[in-house]
């Protein structure tokens, strides 16, 4: 139970976050020049590797258990009930839908403002745009694969689930060479919030002396009470909204 | 934006309620787990008291903005 929800949890956020970044570098390689977007992105992924180093084995392995799943437990929920906040916020209409492919359109536009690359010369404006898209979203990726992984038993369904998400993403990159449209990305964060939110409970309970009932599979009913809140307060708002329209 | 408005959006996310509001839910936590002590019914209940607290910081966060 608990290896699935973190597989899936883990390869639903980098799968989005990796979306954004995806946007990003290819709005480059499209409008200035495809080496210099991979340039900048592989650039930002070695970064992000040593960072993942220093994130992972070294910071929270080093801290004691109960310790260790309060500290995630916080972090969690600092990064799931921010996606559950704005989906119900983007669900009731309080907020426009998430799209990777309306930030590719608009990276685009803004990169044809720029003079084009000399010819002959790398491209740095370029490069370091790519490096920031990747870098950034990169960095949201690492501290949620290793708070999902640090808990026991964690890592390896979180590095599965965050593998399969890249390999993912970066082929349906090179195959389509532009965003995906239609993917439900509002839908698919919020879920993504509940799942986090979930495991942040869970863990930050367990780091205060909680033995959860029926065990891993608390998961199951922490998630319901939280779907169950966000789905009523996504139908609070909207009638609200819907009131005050008239 | 600079780096630490960057650091402060990744971590706390865009409104500082939620933060907030988790900080005081953790604190009325281990609140109510030093007067119940950790080896009565907090242990088993005290999970739900802690969702109960998250669950009222994420309403907090979407109606105070």
């Amino acid at each position: 139970m608990a290896f699935f929800l973190t597989a899936a949890g883990a390869a639903l956020a980098v799968a989005l976050e990796l979306l954004e970044a995806l946007a990003i570098v290819l709005a480059v390689g499209l409008v200035r020049r495809p080496r210099d977007a991979v340039v900048g992105a592989l650039a930002a992924t070695v970064v992000l590797a040593a960072l993942a180093l220093i994130a992972g084995p070294l910071v929270l392995a080093a801290l004691p258990e109960d310790v260790l799943e309060l500290v995630i437990g916080v972090l969690l929920l600092l990064f799931g009930l921010e996606w559950l906040r704005k989906g119900v916020l983007r669900l009731s209409g309080r907020r426009s839908r998430s799209s990777a492919y309306r930030e590719f359109i608009e990276e685009q536009d803004a990169l044809e403002a720029l003079p084009p690359p000399a010819p002959g010369r790398g491209d740095w404006a370029g490069r370091a745009i790519a490096f920031k898209g990747v870098f950034l979203e990169g960095v949201e990726v690492i501290l949620i694969v290793s708070a999902l992984g640090a808990r026991p038993g964690g890592l390896t369904p979180a590095l599965v689930g965050a593998g399969a998400a890249l390999v993912l993403v970066v082929a349906t990159g090179v195959a389509l060479r532009s965003p995906l449209s239609r993917i439900p990305e509002t839908h698919l964060k919020f879920t993504v919030g509940l799942v986090l939110s979930a495991f942040g409970v869970f863990l930050a309970a367990e780091g205060l002396g909680v033995e959860w009932p029926l065990g891993d599979a608390a998961l199951l009913y922490v998630g319901a009470a939280l779907a169950g809140v966000a789905l009523a307060q996504v139908a609070m708002l909207a009638r609200a909204s819907r009131i005050s329209a008239g | 934006m600079s780096a630490f408005t960057y650091l402060r959006k990744l971590l706390l996310g865009e409104t500082w309620v939620l933060p907030a509001g988790l900080t005081v839910a953790f604190a009325a936590a281990v609140l109510v787990r030093e007067v119940a002590g950790t080896d009565g019914w907090w242990e088993s209940s005290g999970g739900f008291v802690l969702l109960g607290l998250v669950l009222a910081a994420l309403v907090a966060s979407l109606r105070i903005r």
